[in-house]
């Protein structure tokens, strides 16, 4: 894993993950709102960035909370068979904020496990709460 | 290409050589729903200016790094007419071969009858 756009989740550098493959190829419905996902950039199809799920097909997303990169009042609906995804770095992470949702056929896995460096070993779970 | 053709797709150029061009016939997964593969000709690549064909909202439209635009031969196709310009991400396979029928076999060639497509225009920024 490389780059800053998932502080603190994940580090800049020198860490390795364990991806799952399996379950996004034969179980797509198993993906929630919150899980680590791999996925092909849709910007250069040679590059795999790691981000985290927001928004499911059909739902209302605020664009940009803080207003950087839109004001903080548009909403958009993400469309049928798409995800708005997001780095938990939210100020420098390159995600749906600049390039719009991306077609879930881009996601190539989710993330298991960290499993380098062996003192910060970790299973990834999925940290959201629904809040009512 | 119409239903019931049999082809030989190309896999290697695509996902090791990554080499796209306009005119080629691809094999992608559907945008909205990633279960269904599409079989398009490439129509622009990124940083195209394309004429866009109904229901597209806009008449002119720029590909975007990382996208093309696809069409169907047909007149009645789902294509980026209807979903816009796709990531390149999507794209499995090229077509690199007809076998069947018999009186199209060898490499797909372009389509003859230039007015079932949107004219491109090609300004490379």
């Amino acid at each position: 894993m490389s780059g800053p756009s998932m502080l603190p989740t994940l580090a800049n550098s020198g860490e390795i993950v364990v991806e799952n493959r399996w379950s996004m190829r034969f179980n797509p419905e198993s993906l929630e709102r919150g899980d680590l996902i791999i996925l092909r950039s849709p910007l250069d199809r040679t590059r795999i960035v790691c981000k985290r799920v927001i928004g499911f097909p059909g739902d209302v997303i605020c664009v940009d909370p803080t207003g950087e990169k839109a004001p903080s009042t548009e909403h958009v609906v993400v469309p049928k068979g798409h995800v708005w995804i997001m780095g938990d770095n939210a100020a420098y992470s390159r995600d749906s904020r600049d390039y719009g949702p991306v077609s879930m056929g881009l996601i190539r896995g989710k993330l298991f496990a960290r499993i380098w460096p062996p003192q910060s070993f970790t299973i990834f779970r999925n940290p959201t709460r629904l809040v009512d | 290409m119409l239903w019931r053709d049999v082809g030989i797709f190309d896999r290697f150029s695509v996902h090791t050589l990554h080499s796209f061009n306009r005119g080629d016939i691809v094999a992608l997964k559907s945008p909205d729903d990633a279960k269904y593969e599409l079989v398009k000709r490439i129509v622009g690549v990124e940083g195209d200016v394309v004429r866009t064909r109904a229901p597209y909202p806009q008449p002119e439209v720029r590909v975007p790094q990382g996208h093309i635009w696809v069409e169907g031969d047909a007149f009645h196709t789902r294509d980026s007419n209807m979903f816009g310009p796709v990531p390149l991400g999507l794209v499995d396979s090229k077509l690199a071969f007809i076998i069947w029928p018999y009186w199209r076999f060898g490499s797909p060639t372009v389509l003859s009858s230039p007015r079932t497509y949107s004219s491109v225009f090609s300004r490379r920024v």
